[in-house]
C-alpha cells in the first residue's frame, strides 16, 4: 500500500486480521406514550460502522444515551439490529440463529460494568466461571473441567482458593476478576467490555487495567473497550470511536483523535476530562457544553451536535454530515461541516 | 459561559438563625479527632479513627478517599445525619463556635441546614418523587422562617435561577422524574442554597453524571462558592475532580486522614506512599501500553484492619515498626527526608511538580507515617 508511508502508525503497521467489522448498523426501539402520548421511534444507533483487528483495542467513547452499550448489546447479540451488519471472524452474527449463532457467539464476550450485580450470589466462583463450559458442552470435556476451570482462575490472578468462594465474600477487583475468567471460559477472540473498572476502587482500576492489557497480548485478543475515562481508554486503546446521539462523529488511530481531534464534541468531550494535575485547571472546561443531549425521539435536522456546537452554521441545520477523512489520513475520520483542531481562544461556546 | 450574576447573598430569607461571625482567618468548621463507630453483629466496629479537618471560607476542602475510607460517614456526622446504628465516640465537630456534638438539640438544629448544608451523589433518590421541586427546595426555610406560600414559590424561583435550571418560573412545579440527572442535581443545589449556608458539603455531587454535565455542575458550585464566600466540602474519588477543584485536600483511608496540603503541593509532591502510590497508578500517556505501577490488594475491610498504619498491608516501603501507631508529622515546604523520596509510582508525580511551582511548599501539610521518623533504610 502506497499510503503506508505517509501513516507511520505502529497500529497500523501491526499485522492482524480484521476480527470484527460492523457496517450501517441501526437500531430503533419502537415508545409509546410519554409527555406527547404519540407514538414515535427511538433512534438508539443510526449507522455506525467499526472495524476491529486481532490483538487491537477499539476505545468506544461518548456521554450516557450515546449508543455505547447499544453497540456491546448488539455486538454479543443481545439485541438484534434493526438493520445492517456485525461480521465476528468472517461470520454474519447479525443474521445468524439457534445452534449457528451459539458457536459464534463463543468468539465474542462480554464483560459488564458492575460486578455487584453481574454474579449470581448463591453461585459459588468455580460455578460462576462453569457456566458458559456447561451451555457449551462440547467445547470442554467434563472430565477436563475442573482443571480448565483452575487455569481460568489462575490466568485472572486468582489463587485456587477462590473457587469455593461465594461473590458476597469477594472485594470489587476480585470480583470483576471472575467476571472475566466467565468472559475467558470458551476462549473467545474479543471481548466487548462495558466500563469494567469505573465501579471499582481507585486503588484497584490499575490492577485490573494490566490484567486486561497483559490477557490481550498474552492470548491476542481484540477489545472493544467501552468507558467514560478518556484516561483509561487512552491507555488501552490503539483506535478510538467517539459517539453522539447514536452515531460515530469521529474515528481514528489514538493518535490521530488524542493528538489531532477534529469534531466540535471530541474537542468539548476532551475539555469536559478533569486532569489529575492542578497546573491544568485553566484548560478544564474550557469548552463547557451548554444544554443537555437531545432527546433521541426528537433529533435535531442535519447534524444532530450542531444545538449544542459553537462552530455550527446554516448548512448543518440542512444536511447531516457524513465521515469524511481528515487531512491525508484515510483512518482518521470526522462527520462535521467544520471539522479541525482546537482554534483560537474564540473557537469555544461562548 | 452563563451567567450567574444575580446569585447575591439574600440574608432575608435565612430565618432567625443566630449567626456569631467568624473572625478572619479562622476555619468556619473544624473537625477534630472525630472517631466513629458502628454496631454490628460483631461488635462495634471503628469507621472513623481520628479524623481532623478545618474548612475555611471561601476556600475549597477536598475530601478524597475509596469506599469505606469514612470520607462520607465524616460528611453524614457534621450534619447530624449518621445511621442509628452509629455513634460518635470521640472527638468534637465545630462550626463557627457552636460544638455540634455538644450542644442543645436546638443550637445544633439552627446550624445544620442552615449555616452548613449538604448535596448528595444520588439526587433521584435524595429528592421526593411526589413533591413539586419547588416545595421541596424552600421546604427548610418556610418551615424555619415562617415563609408564606407565595414568598416561599418566588423564593424558589430565584434559586432556581441561580443554579441555572432555565425556564425556572414554569418549572418550580415540576416533578425530579421530570428533570434529567444534571437538572436534578441543580435542584440538590439550590435546596441546599435555600438557607444560605456558610458551608457547603457536597458527596460526590457528580459521580452519576456524564463528564459534560460534571463539568457544568463543577462550573457552577465554583460560581457559587465565589459569589457567596462560602467554604466548600468536595467528597471526591475522582483525582481529576480533586486537582480541578481543591484548595486543600485530604487524603483519608479507612477511617483516618493519611495525607493533608495544599493542593498543589500535594499534587506536586506526595509525601504518603499511599497517595504517592495512587497518584503513580493514573494512566499517563508516557505510560501508554505498558503496565500502571498498580497498589496491590484492596481496601481493608473496616472490621478487618491491620494495627498501626491501615496501609501497611499494601504498602510497598512497610517496615515492622509500621505495626505501631504511626507519628502524625507536619512540615512546610520541601518534603522531609524520608518520605517522598523513594522511586515506587512518586517518579511520574515529578512531570507535574515542575509545571506547578507556583505556591509550592508554603502551606502546612501534615502526613501520618513512619518513614518520617525512621527513614528508607533499615
Amino acid at each position: 500500500m502506497t499510503s503506508a508511508a505517509v501513516r507511520p502508525d505502529p497500529a497500523q503497521a501491526a499485522p492482524g486480521e480484521v476480527v470484527l467489522r460492523v457496517q450501517d448498523l441501526v437500531k430503533t426501539y419502537p415508545v409509546r406514550g410519554g409527555m406527547s402520548g404519540g407514538r414515535g421511534t427511538l433512534t438508539a444507533l443510526d449507522g455506525v460502522s467499526l472495524e476491529l483487528r486481532q490483538g487491537q483495542t477499539l476505545g468506544l467513547v461518548g456521554e450516557s444515551g450515546s449508543g455505547k452499550s447499544t453497540v456491546a448489546k448488539l455486538l454479543v447479540a443481545v439485541e438484534r439490529p434493526t438493520s445492517g451488519s456485525i461480521e465476528v471472524l468472517g461470520r454474519p452474527m447479525h443474521a445468524l440463529t439457534g445452534s449457528a449463532l451459539r458457536r459464534a457467539r463463543r468468539d465474542i464476550q462480554l464483560v459488564f460494568q458492575d460486578p455487584y450485580t453481574s454474579l449470581d450470589p448463591r453461585l459459588t466462583v468455580a460455578d460462576i466461571v462453569a457456566e458458559p463450559l456447561s451451555i457449551h458442552p462440547d467445547l470442554v470435556p467434563r472430565r477436563r473441567r475442573a482443571a480448565r476451570i483452575a487455569e481460568l482462575l489462575d490466568m485472572v490472578g486468582l489463587a485456587s482458593g477462590f473457587a469455593d468462594r461465594l461473590p458476597h465474600q469477594l472485594s470489587g477487583g476480585q470480583r470483576q476478576r471472575v467476571g472475566i475468567a466467565r468472559a475467558l471460559a470458551l476462549q473467545p477472540k474479543i471481548l466487548v467490555l462495558d466500563e469494567p473498572v469505573s465501579a471499582l476502587d481507585m486503588s484497584v482500576q490499575a490492577q485490573i487495567v494490566n490484567l486486561l492489557t497483559d490477557l490481550r497480548d498474552e492470548l491476542g485478543l481484540a477489545y472493544v473497550f467501552i468507558a467514560h475515562d478518556l484516561g483509561v481508554v487512552a491507555h488501552l486503546s490503539d483506535h478510538i470511536a467517539v459517539m453522539y446521539l447514536g452515531r460515530v462523529v469521529e474515528r481514528g488511530t489514538h493518535d490521530e483523535v488524542f493528538g489531532t481531534p477534529a469534531h466540535p464534541f471530541t474537542l468539548a468531550l476532551m475539555s469536559a476530562i478533569p486532569e489529575p494535575d492542578p497546573a491544568a485547571r485553566a484548560e478544564f472546561g474550557r469548552r463547557l457544553l451548554s444544554g443537555e443531549t437531545p432527546s433521541p425521539i426528537a433529533l435535531p435536522s442535519g447534524c444532530r451536535f450542531r444545538t449544542r456546537c459553537w462552530r455550527a452554521s446554516e448548512i448543518c441545520s440542512q444536511i447531516e454530515p457524513g465521515l469524511e477523512p481528515q487531512g491525508r489520513a484515510t483512518t482518521h475520520l470526522a462527520a462535521c461541516h467544520h471539522p479541525g483542531a482546537a482554534g483560537g481562544p474564540g473557537d469555544r461556546p461562548s | 459561559m452563563r451567567s450567574y450574576s444575580d446569585a447575591g447573598r439574600a440574608d432575608t430569607h435565612a430565618g432567625p438563625v443566630n449567626r456569631a461571625a467568624v473572625a478572619p482567618g479562622e476555619p468556619l468548621l473544624e473537625v477534630s479527632g472525630l472517631r466513629v463507630q458502628f454496631r454490628t453483629a460483631r461488635g462495634p466496629v471503628t469507621v472513623l479513627d481520628g479524623v481532623d479537618y478545618q474548612v475555611f471560607r471561601g476556600r475549597t476542602l477536598a475530601v478524597v478517599g475509596e469506599s469505606g475510607s469514612g470520607k462520607s460517614v465524616t460528611a453524614r456526622a457534621i450534619m447530624g445525619i449518621l445511621p442509628r446504628t452509629a455513634s460518635v465516640v470521640g472527638g468534637s465537630i465545630h462550626l463557627a463556635g457552636i460544638d455540634l456534638l455538644r450542644a442543645r438539640e436546638s443550637a445544633r438544629r439552627a446550624v445544620r441546614g442552615a449555616r452548613v448544608a449538604m448535596v448528595f451523589q444520588d439526587a433521584l433518590s435524595a429528592l421526593n418523587p411526589v413533591l413539586p421541586v419547588g416545595f421541596q427546595i424552600v421546604e427548610g426555610c418556610r418551615r424555619k422562617g415562617g415563609m408564606s406560600r407565595a414568598e416561599g414559590r418566588r423564593r424558589a424561583v430565584e434559586l432556581m435561577d441561580q443554579v441555572g435550571i432555565p425556564a425556572a418560573r414554569a418549572r418550580v412545579g415540576a416533578f425530579p422524574h421530570e428533570f434529567s440527572g444534571g437538572m436534578r442535581q441543580r435542584v440538590m443545589i439550590a435546596m441546599a442554597l435555600a438557607r444560605d449556608p456558610e458551608v457547603l458539603i457536597a458527596d460526590e455531587p457528580t459521580t452519576a453524571l456524564d463528564v459534560t454535565i460534571q463539568a457544568q455542575i463543577l462550573r457552577l458550585l465554583a460560581d457559587l462558592q465565589a459569589q457567596r464566600n462560602m467554604g466548600l466540602v468536595m467528597i471526591t474519588h475522582d483525582m481529576g475532580v480533586v486537582a480541578n477543584t481543591a484548595d486543600e485536600i485530604a487524603v483519608m483511608y479507612a477511617g483516618r486522614i493519611l495525607e493533608r496540603g495544599s493542593a498543589v503541593d500535594v499534587f506536586a509532591s506526595p509525601a504518603h506512599p499511599y497517595t504517592r502510590a495512587l497518584l503513580g497508578s493514573i494512566p499517563r500517556p508516557e505510560l501508554r501500553g505498558a503496565r500502571l505501577p498498580a497498589i496491590a490488594g484492596s481496601p481493608p475491610d473496616p472490621s478487618a484492619k491491620p494495627s498501626g498504619c491501615p496501609f501497611r498491608s499494601r504498602c510497598p516501603q512497610a517496615m515492622p515498626v509500621c505495626a505501631t501507631e504511626p507519628p502524625v508529622v507536619r512540615w512546610r515546604g520541601p518534603v522531609p527526608s524520608g518520605m517522598g523520596t523513594a522511586g515506587d509510582g512518586a517518579s511520574g508525580t515529578d512531570a507535574v511538580a515542575g509545571a506547578a511551582t507556583s505556591g509550592v511548599g508554603t502551606s502546612e501539610r501534615m502526613a501520618a507515617c513512619h518513614l518520617l521518623a525512621h527513614g528508607d533504610r533499615p
